[in-house]
């Protein structure tokens, strides 16, 4: 059954993967089974997509997923309003109706004469019913395609990856046939090897404040989005442009960070950090213990 | 001799199924997991657990297995006490002398007739009076009459009871509960109303072909706006402490409306015990909305779903500033709830207590006067619906 050589994945340069990732990455290729990658947003599973093709030196197809999108945009659509507008002008072969059936993303991966990577991006983005629909699709890697009556197989399965944001449950059906994992959010130590991989070179103190502050501002109890990976890299981009300085204290105030906005996004919780600061931590529980 | 691992799974509640018993098979045949420990783990775990809410009890199953560790009985024991506490019965209205008969017992032997009763129950059992359960008048359970019981309720209850047996709760409770929150998910899609209010252009086929055949064949390309979903829903979530037995629906039902992307806008509130003059927008904070506000906001437009038991003390609802926390409160409960009312004319009281109760208790009656009454199930929330739509 196994038909391709077993491609190792141990990571990229520009993508430092834990051990637990790298192995899963290599069951989901080997079982040829959709891999599903949940995580807080920035933890880098959309990354991840890119970095395994680059790594098995594989074209990457991306299937972003959006509130309107529908399962059958991905297999192919059927351009009804061109080849009528073709009809009515005289342009083009509108007799061959193969002409005006476009594959979508999942149809040009089946097509595809090599193997490659399909990343469907945020599928919870999509409509309840929306994984279901694929079901069959990704199980047997063809689909029909009803006007010509024609059947589109793929030449290779691809290597599937699938993101998700938690926003909605996605269906067991669809669950039982992936491979999945949840990315954890990297500890200081993971931080450092990635900040690394990205500023080579950073000198130590900014690396240590930077990482203090974040990791900091992270705790802050009541945040409606905490900073995440991109964002700190952002920030420290941010950081270093500029030349700031951090504070080398021991508790740096967040009070004084610049380009805070780089970390905080929500005007909400700006308001937070500015009340968490200037509020004891005790004060901020009494209220509600009455009426546990 | 990897079955222990599939079965301990399953007695932890880890929904693993034979299609990724099967896969795991194939991936050992395939050799993923490379001879050794920690590869097996990581395969086993990605292809069995689908869910990081399951990585904790794969953990302990794996342990059990692999390494010999006890299988965590504290656990097990606990989910099955929690199930038996599922819809619980309301409490029994118990005269003085009643309640005097009722055997006050010591801790100590409170705590051995607990141990016998472990060992011995295997079922929920409700309105009784000797097995764990609720509503009766055994020592042990919850909404129980005995006056000096050990609770199982997750939280300070009505005080008698003499041990908080399990002071371990879940805050998270959005886990276990994926198909039933599909479910409700699926119930609550229901709720639309369809406008033309797309903005995206899609070809509308029957009007092509209309206008193409009255011009004689002469194509004319019809586009029509799409349709959109045009409900606002506000909903409002008792987090008060009779409330705890249903915390777990009522997250339910806050997670699949939350997530089901589906209305124009969405709002959650938080109140304890009865809606004065503040709304708290979180659970865990003491953050708040003035009522007056949302009312101000929200009313007519939105449709409103109230999710309580409307059972508080009489005093709270009748009084004026129901709990030492409002003395600043000018305005009863009951006119609060009267005044949300008036603005909603779209509006419905999903209540977790079991419909043939409400008649019990003194307060559940004047609310339903005010709000369209309907049991926290899948049956009742449909009914809501119907009547909101």
């Amino acid at each position: 059954m196994q038909d391709h050589p077993f491609h190792q994945f141990s990571g990229t340069d520009g993508y430092v993967a834990s051990r637990a990732l790298q192995d899963v990455v290599n069951v989901a290729i080997a079982l040829e089974r959709p891999l599903l990658l949940k995580g807080e947003p920035g933890t880098g599973k959309t990354l991840l997509a890119h970095h395994i093709a680059q790594a098995l030196g594989m074209k990457m197809i991306l299937w972003n997923v959006k509130s309107t999108t529908k399962a059958r945009d991905g297999l192919y659509t059927y351009d009804t309003v061109q080849r009528l507008n073709d009809a009515r002008f005289g342009d083009g072969d509108v007799r061959d109706i193969r002409h005006y059936i476009k594959l979508g993303p999942l149809g040009r991966a089946f097509a595809s004469p090599e193997r490659l990577v399909l990343l469907i991006d945020e599928v919870d983005k999509g409509d309840i019913e929306f994984p279901n629909d694929l079901l069959f699709e990704l199980d047997e890697m063809r689909f029909h395609v009803l006007e010509t009556d024609e059947w589109v197989s793929a030449v290779h399965r691809p290597v599937v990856i699938v993101t998700s944001n938690s926003e909605k449950e996605l269906p067991d059906a669809f669950l039982r046939r992936c491979v999945f994992h949840y990315i954890d959010f990297p500890d200081e130590a993971q931080m450092r090897a990635i900040i690394e991989v990205h500023f080579p070179g950073l000198s130590t103190d900014l690396m240590q404040s930077a990482c203090k502050i974040f990791y900091g501002l992270r705790d802050v109890p009541g945040l409606r989005k905490r900073p995440s990976t991109s964002e700190l890299l952002d920030w420290i981009r941010a950081l270093l442009a500029s030349g700031a300085t951090l504070s080398q204290e021991d508790t740096p105030s967040l009070k004084n960070v610049p380009f805070l906005g780089a970390l905080v996004k929500m005007e909400e919780d700006s308001a937070t950090l500015t009340r968490h600061a200037s509020r004891p931590i005790d004060a901020r529980t009494a209220g509600h213990r009455f009426f546990r | 001799m990897f079955l222990s691992l599939f079965h301990s799974l399953r007695a932890l509640k880890v929904p693993v199924s034979l299609t990724e018993w099967l896969t795991l098979l194939e991936g050992l045949s395939k050799g993923l997991h490379n001879e050794s420990l920690d590869d097996f783990y990581y395969l086993s775990r990605s292809v069995l657990v689908k869910d990081v809410v399951y990585y904790d009890a794969f953990d302990q199953a794996f342990c059990y297995c692999f390494k010999d560790a006890p299988i965590p009985q504290d656990l097990a024991t606990r989910d099955k006490i929690m199930e038996w506490l599922q819809s619980p019965l309301a409490p029994l209205q118990l005269s003085p002398e009643e309640l005097a008969k009722l055997e006050a017992l010591s801790l100590e032997d409170l705590l051995k007739e607990l141990e016998k009763i472990l060992k011995e129950q295997d079922e929920a059992h409700h309105g009784g009076s000797k097995w764990i359960g609720t509503g009766g008048r055994s020592p042990f359970g919850f909404n129980g009459s005995h006056p000096m019981g050990i609770s199982f309720s997750p939280e300070r209850g009505s005080g008698t009871a003499a041990l908080q047996a399990f002071a371990r709760r879940y805050r998270n409770l959005r886990s276990d509960l994926t198909l039933d929150v599909r479910q409700i998910g699926v119930a609550l899609k229901r709720l639309r109303d369809l406008r033309d209010t797309g903005t995206e252009e899609g070809l509308d086929l029957g009007a092509t072909i209309d206008k193409t055949c009255k011009n004689a064949g002469e194509i004319d390309l019809v586009f029509a706006r799409e349709r959109e979903n045009n409900v606002r829903v506000l909903l409002v979530m008792d987090s008060g402490g009779s409330m705890d037995p249903f915390r777990t629906l009522s997250e339910r039902l806050f997670s699949a409306a939350n997530k089901l992307n589906h209305f124009k806008d969405f709002r959650a509130f938080y109140f304890h015990n009865c809606i004065y003059d503040k709304l708290y927008t979180n659970q865990e904070t003491d953050e708040f909305v003035p009522t007056g506000e949302i009312l101000h906001e929200y009313a007519k437009k939105y449709r409103l779903i109230v999710v309580g038991d409307a059972a508080m003390a009489p005093y709270e609802m009748f009084h004026y500033s129901g709990t030492p926390d409002y003395s600043s409160a000018s305005t009863k409960g009951i006119d609060w709830l009267r005044q949300v009312a008036e603005a909603f004319p779209q509006r419905a009281w999903m209540n977790p207590l079991p419909e043939g109760s409400w008649s019990g208790f003194e307060t559940v009656p004047a609310v339903s006067a005010l709000f369209p009454m309907f049991p926290l199930t899948l049956e009742g929330l449909t009914r809501a619906v119907r009547h909101l739509l």
